[in-house]
């Protein structure tokens, strides 16, 4: 019973609440307004290119869905992720003096870390662009 | 010396229970039917081992003594509360009485079987319901409490339900089991509640305490009564009596020589017995007594004038044992107690012997069981013939064989019950002559007169086996008059007065008069009712007084019709409801798992804003 | 750092340790058995680690602080323990996947499954001990985001069936994208608490909690929010809705590690948050967890009612079992409720680690290689996780199935397995905290579980009516897999009938 409201008024909660109830009535009743006008007062007409995308007149050609090569993210995920890591070693050069040798030794594990993540990339192939088909051939 | 015979008491049941198990367990061991000489071995062999025991401790214990006890505790059965009982047997001479027919008249209805069902396909089957059934009759006679007797009582009824019912690939031999069954259990659930009203009242259910406490409560005491008219009403059931007596005529549908054992001889007089193991019970009661007596007296007269117009062998024969057994009530009820277990015993030899020779009768004409396809068997089956004539000469009680001596005590005994002439003297009086007219009908249209359609193909299928039964009971139902069981320590009852001659001379004088009437109609075995067609009064007498149209106008049809309406299980409908409910839900449910990633999405927005807005109320 | 801060977060280093050794043996040694096995000794070395830390803990008897981020106790090791356990019982069953499906001399890197595997444990052990909502956070994301690759790991296994490979990338993108939500949503609590209240440590929030105001407040959202994402991850309902999709895709050994450790980790660090923050004395939050119990009781167990394919039903059954578990979370903060929370997650993780491996040990075998080039494998059957391939497993292979069907025995709550003894915690802890409604949820909930677990066993008794006997295969299943099987079903039923063992060790705590 901590927490609940000493009384539980629902007079009072309204007395709180009516400027966001009265708010959130309006917006309601403004949407229901604008787009009842324009149904009631818009013109609807029915014809071939009613659902056509309009372009300055021109005709759209083909479709927008364009595949990209899966490398192109890889290769940014993995720029991202190390580019990231900087941001850490740039902090710790910063306050290099003030850490010490244990800071020191952190880094070093930090870093060691990354690079063995480095390694299992680039021995599994991460690293190369077009990755299977260029090995294969 | 009776310490010495204790031990033995309990393998008089046993010997058959074994039999059973063995004859049921019998293709575990070989995986195919054993032959029929083994399931003979074992059936009869059991059963001969106890009879020859039950011999053995009747002429070494209890020939010279008539107050003779013998009782054995072989271990505590249950324990409640103040509920214990034990698997005790307790023998005295009523019960010695008893498990002389049982096992006695048990044997040589085994041995006869035998023969009977030779090349039948349920040969082990048949026998082994049948050692079941001696094992569950001799704890019944042998129990020590109510309970251990209800279990034997139970027992009976089972394998009665198993016998009559043993070629369930007939329906209608299904349909009589179940009746039977039914039936019987009406009885049994009120002699249940005679028990538990018995045990709520006194404490004990053994029957020695509880006739001891009867006999001292207070006359006319309302639970005595009412435990006494509950005992009454399994017994009623059991025994074939009125309101109950329907399952007894189609009960024959089962073989013969279970019709000779179980439905003549020994369960069906159960009731009997029961009344009389607790006699100072009803004792303590007129309204009981009376109660028992009109019970017997009714019967015996319905059942005797049903039988006069029936034309199945067999059925003339089941409306006689209820008459009988009617007898048996009568006598209790008028406190007859020696004179109604002496024609139970008499009874058991003279309709045994009868049910045996129209056994062969019927094997003889290739399962003929109508009277009118019968007629001058005389000539063809000569020995069959004289049994049958003994068997109907006892049964109509002529002077000198054994029915004439215990129905004689009966009447005598009914002429004292009101100081002089009586109803239930005259009932007696005048069933004697109905027993005579009808039976001596059923001896003139079977094996006298010309040869009726199927006596044409008769062919004698009596063989040894089946001879030596018959001829040992024609001798039990000719002298067995002379072995009267010594019961006067048993039942302790005045001393017989004497009655008038000429009571006595009627009562020589009406079955013979019966006798005369049956020679004069059906001498020439031809038969006016079959000629001229029925008259109405003898289609209520062949239909056993329309009781089976009564109770199935008024007890199987509603109940079938309740049954009908409630077809589709009133109460199940909420189970099935609730699996409907569970079952609508999950498919609603279901409707939300649609695996669009942008409804997860907004599911997943809706509960965070349901959760939030919870957080506010609560 | 003291060093004894050091060797109290002895495990956190070795699994490092691990990773990081893996990381470098699977660039210069590409050998899947080799990966497996130092995963393996990884593993064990972990456990061995957290004995350790337990017999110093016990000397002290003060739970040791490091470095404010993490707390090791006894109860925290013990989760831990548990955790390990069954990332050993993943592995096995990894192994056994991943065995089939990947062709080394190919480009599959099946060796990235071990690493991951590592990577979930880190995360789930950090969380396990996290006593800040810094390495809440840290931990979490560490465990999610190592979630997701295995989720769709059966992209990488090339030689995976088609179908199985889009199933299990479709579950891999859905947990990420709702996952990243629901991360969203508690980081903004976290803000909200951090805004309130002016500190992220446990104790520095506790203190503010008891202060709070008795109006919802800043400090009262943020919470609120934070339990969402807890929500979400124990896929409570109304935050359920992924979890058929996750599991039917992934596969069965990523399921059973999500199902298993996923969920643990978040209820051990939900047992720690109540309980170091008062959380228990705030109705508001203790009514939603019941809300979102009782709803995941009924909503799960209906969802599951009539489901066809094992891995969805599991997962459904999934969201009732943490319902359950709930309901011993809700009578707060006392010795009993606690013992409770730990017994049933216990015989859960248990169970659930039987149930999937069971289900993907039966696929496995029903795998065959294609005749075609490609040398794909296909199902020999048209799904492995259709009700309809379980029909007379019992005639086919007895102890699989025995084992199964101990695992549907106890999830359904039969008495002899561990999950009736857990269940029977359930209730009498309801009891000892009079939640009668959240009871009633339970018992129908059981009721109608009872319905499908008890429906698949008969499935799996049924003989196929047509079949000739002799055509009847059985299944065959690696040996590693079937003594993984038989030791979990041996503990169930060890625990089942002797709790007395289980519940001395969690008091020992």
């Amino acid at each position: 019973m901590l927490n609940r409201p000493t009384q539980f008024d629902p007079a009072t909660l309204v007395q709180h609440l009516w400027p966001l109830i009265v708010y959130g009535f309006a917006v309601l009743a403004l949407i229901a307004l604008m787009l009842g006008l324009s149904y009631f007062l818009g013109q609807r007409r029915r014809d071939a290119a009613t659902d056509e995308p309009f372009e300055s007149g021109i005709v759209s050609q083909g479709s927008a869905h364009v595949r990209l090569s899966i490398n192109y993210y890889l290769v940014a995920i993995l720029f991202i992720v190390f580019d990231l890591e900087a941001i850490y070693l740039f902090s710790w050069a910063i306050a290099f003096r003030q850490t010490g040798l244990l800071g020191f030794i952190e880094a070093a594990i930090f870093i060691v870390i990354l690079l063995a993540g480095l390694i299992y990339l680039w021995r599994l192939g991460a690293l190369d662009w077009g990755g299977k088909q260029q090995r294969n051939l | 010396m009776q310490d010495f015979f204790a031990p033995f008491l309990a393998w008089i049941p046993l010997l058959p229970l074994l039999g059973f198990v063995l004859l049921i367990a019998l293709p575990l061991f070989h995986l195919r039917e054993p032959p029929e000489a083994v399931s003979a071995v074992v059936g009869v062999g059991s059963v001969c081992l106890s009879a020859l025991l039950t011999l053995l401790i009747m002429w070494t214990l209890f020939l010279n003594n008539p107050s003779a006890v013998l009782q054995v505790s072989l271990w505590q059965w249950l324990k409640v509360g103040a509920l214990q009982l034990g698997f005790d047997f307790y023998l005295d001479w009523l019960g010695m009485a008893m498990l002389l027919v049982v096992t006695g008249v048990g044997f040589l209805i085994h041995l006869y079987s035998a023969g009977y069902m030779h090349g039948d396909d349920g040969y082990r089957r048949y026998f082994a319901y049948l050692n079941l059934f001696v094992g569950a009759m001799l704890i019944l006679v042998m129990a020590d409490n109510l309970l251990l007797l209800y279990l034997g009582w139970e027992g009976v009824g089972l394998c009665s339900y198993l016998l009559i019912g043993f070629w369930y690939r007939n329906s209608a031999n299904g349909d009589a089991a179940r009746k039977a069954f039914i039936v019987t259990r009406i009885g049994d659930t009120a002699m249940l509640l005679g028990l538990i009203l018995l045990f709520s009242q006194f404490g004990t259910l053994s029957i020695r305490a509880l006739n001891t406490a009867a006999a001292s409560a207070p006359a006319n005491n309302l639970t005595v009564t009412l435990a006494a008219l509950l005992l009454l009403g399994g017994a009623v059931g059991k025994s074939a009596q009125l309101p109950l007596q329907t399952w007894l005529p189609d009960a024959m549908a089962g073989p013969t020589p279970v019709s000779a054992l179980i439905h003549a001889a020994t369960m069906v007089t159960a009731g009997v017995y029961l009344i009389a193991r607790m006699h100072p019970l009803f004792n303590a009661s007129e309204t009981a007594m009376s109660a028992v007596g009109i019970v017997g007296a009714l019967t015996l007269l319905l059942a005797g004038f049903s039988a006069m117009v029936q034309s199945d062998i067999k059925r003339v024969l089941a409306y006689s044992t209820i008459s009988q057994i009617g007898y048996m009530f009568l006598a209790l009820g008028v406190g007859a107690w020696t004179g109604a277990i002496f024609h139970l015993m008499t009874h058991a030899f003279f309709k045994a012997l009868l049910f045996l020779s129209a056994g062969s009768v019927i094997l003889s004409l290739h399962h003929e069981q109508s009277l009118f396809s019968m007629g001058g068997l005389r000539r063809k089956l000569p020995f069959t013939f004289g049994c049958f004539a003994i068997g109907c000469a006892s049964l109509a009680a002529l002077p000198f064989t054994a029915g004439f001596y215990s129905k004689d005590q009966i009447l005598l005994k009914a002429w004292e019950y009101q100081g002089g002439f009586n109803g239930i003297w005259f009932t007696g009086i005048l069933g004697a002559l109905i027993t005579g007219f009808y039976s001596f009908r059923l001896l003139f249209l079977v094996f006298f007169g010309n040869d009726g359609p199927a006596s044409a193909q008769c062919k004698d299928a009596n063989n040894g086996v089946m001879t030596l039964p018959l001829s040992v009971l024609a001798v039990l139902a000719l002298f067995g008059g002379l072995l009267t069981p010594p019961l006067q320590r048993v039942f302790t009852q005045a001393p017989a007065g004497h009655a008038p001659l000429w009571v006595e001379g009627v009562a020589i004088a009406a079955p013979i008069l019966g006798l005369a009437l049956a020679w004069l109609l059906f001498r020439h075995n031809t038969s006016p009712m079959e000629s001229r067609g029925k008259s109405a009064l003898e289609k209520l007498w062949f239909s056993g007084w329309g009781f089976d149209w009564l109770y199935h106008r008024l007890l199987v049809q509603p109940l079938t019709s309740l049954a009908r309406i409630n077809r589709n299980d009133i109460l199940n409908s909420i189970y099935n409801g609730t699996a409907f409910i569970c079952r609508q839900l999950h498919n609603l449910l279901s409707t939300s798992q649609n695996g669009l990633i942008r409804w997860y999405i907004a599911s997943f927005t809706c509960g965070a804003i349901i959760f939030l807005a919870l957080l506010v109320v609560l | 750092m003291s060093a004894r801060e050091l060797h109290a977060i002895l495990p956190l280093l070795i699994l490092s340790g691990g990773i990081l050794f893996l990381l470098l043996q699977v660039s210069f040694l590409r050998s899947h058995k080799a990966a497996a096995a130092t995963a393996v000794i990884t593993l064990i070395a972990a456990i061995a680690a957290c004995f350790d830390v337990a017999r110093t803990l016990s000397q002290s008897a003060a739970p040791i602080e490091v470095t404010g981020l993490l707390l090791i106790d006894q109860q925290a090791l013990f989760f831990c323990l548990l955790f390990l356990l069954a990332a050993l019982a993943i592995a096995v069953l990894g192994f056994s996947y991943l065995q089939k499906r990947c062709d080394s001399a190919r480009e599959s890197i099946p060796e990235a499954f071990y690493l991951l595997l590592l990577l979930v444990m880190l995360g789930a052990m950090a969380l396990v001990f996290s006593n800040h909502f810094a390495s809440v956070f840290l931990s979490m994301e560490l465990m999610s985001l190592a979630l997701y690759p295995m989720l769709g790991f059966a992209v990488t296994g090339d030689l995976s069936p088609r179908l199985e490979q889009m199933y299990s990338l479709e579950s891999g993108v859905k947990y990420l994208l709702l996952s990243a939500l629901s991360t969203a949503l508690g980081l903004f609590g976290m803000a909200l608490i951090y805004a309130a209240c002016g500190a992220l440590d446990f104790g520095g929030v506790a203190a503010a909690v008891a202060n709070l105001p008795r109006t919802p407040s800043l400090l009262l959202s943020g919470l609120t929010l934070l339990l969402i994402t807890l929500a979400f991850k124990l896929s409570l309902v109304p935050f359920h809705i992924w979890t058929p999709d996750v599991y039917q895709g992934a596969p069965s050994p990523v399921t059973a590690l999500i199902a298993t450790v996923g969920k643990g980790a978040v209820v051990a660090l939900l047992l720690r948050l109540f309980t170091e923050l008062e959380l228990f004395s705030i109705p508001a939050l203790t009514g939603l967890l019941a809300a979102a119990s009782v709803a995941s009781m009924l909503v799960g167990n209906l969802l599951a009612l009539m489901q066809k394919n094992i891995k969805r039903l599991l997962a459904y059954s999934s969201i009732a079992h943490i319902g359950y578990l709930l309901v011993a979370f809700l009578i707060g903060n006392s010795a009993f409720g606690n013992e409770a929370v730990l017994y049933y997650l216990v015989a859960y993780v248990i169970t659930t680690l039987g149930a999937f491996g069971a289900v993907g040990l039966i696929a496995d075998s029903a795998l065959a290689r294609t005749a075609g080039s490609a040398g794909e494998y296909v199902y020999t059957t048209t799904s492995p996780f259709q009700r309809d391939f379980y029909r007379g497993l019992l005639w086919r292979s007895p102890w699989l199935a025995g084992c199964l069907a101990a695992m549907l025995l106890s999830l359904a709550g039969i008495p002899l397995t561990i999950g009736f003894i857990g269940k029977f915690y359930i209730f009498a802890a309801g009891i000892q905290g009079q939640l009668r409604l959240l009871l009633a949820a339970v018992v129908i909930g059981s009721a109608i579980g009872l319905f499908y677990y008890l429906r698949l066993l008969l499935t799996m008794v049924l003989r196929e009516p047509q079949a000739p006997l002799d055509s009847i295969e059985s299944v065959r299943i690696a040996v590693s897999g079937r003594l993984l099987l038989i030791s979990l079903t041996g503990v169930l039923l060890i625990f089942g009938v002797f709790p007395q063992i289980l519940i001395d060790w969690i008091y020992t705590l």
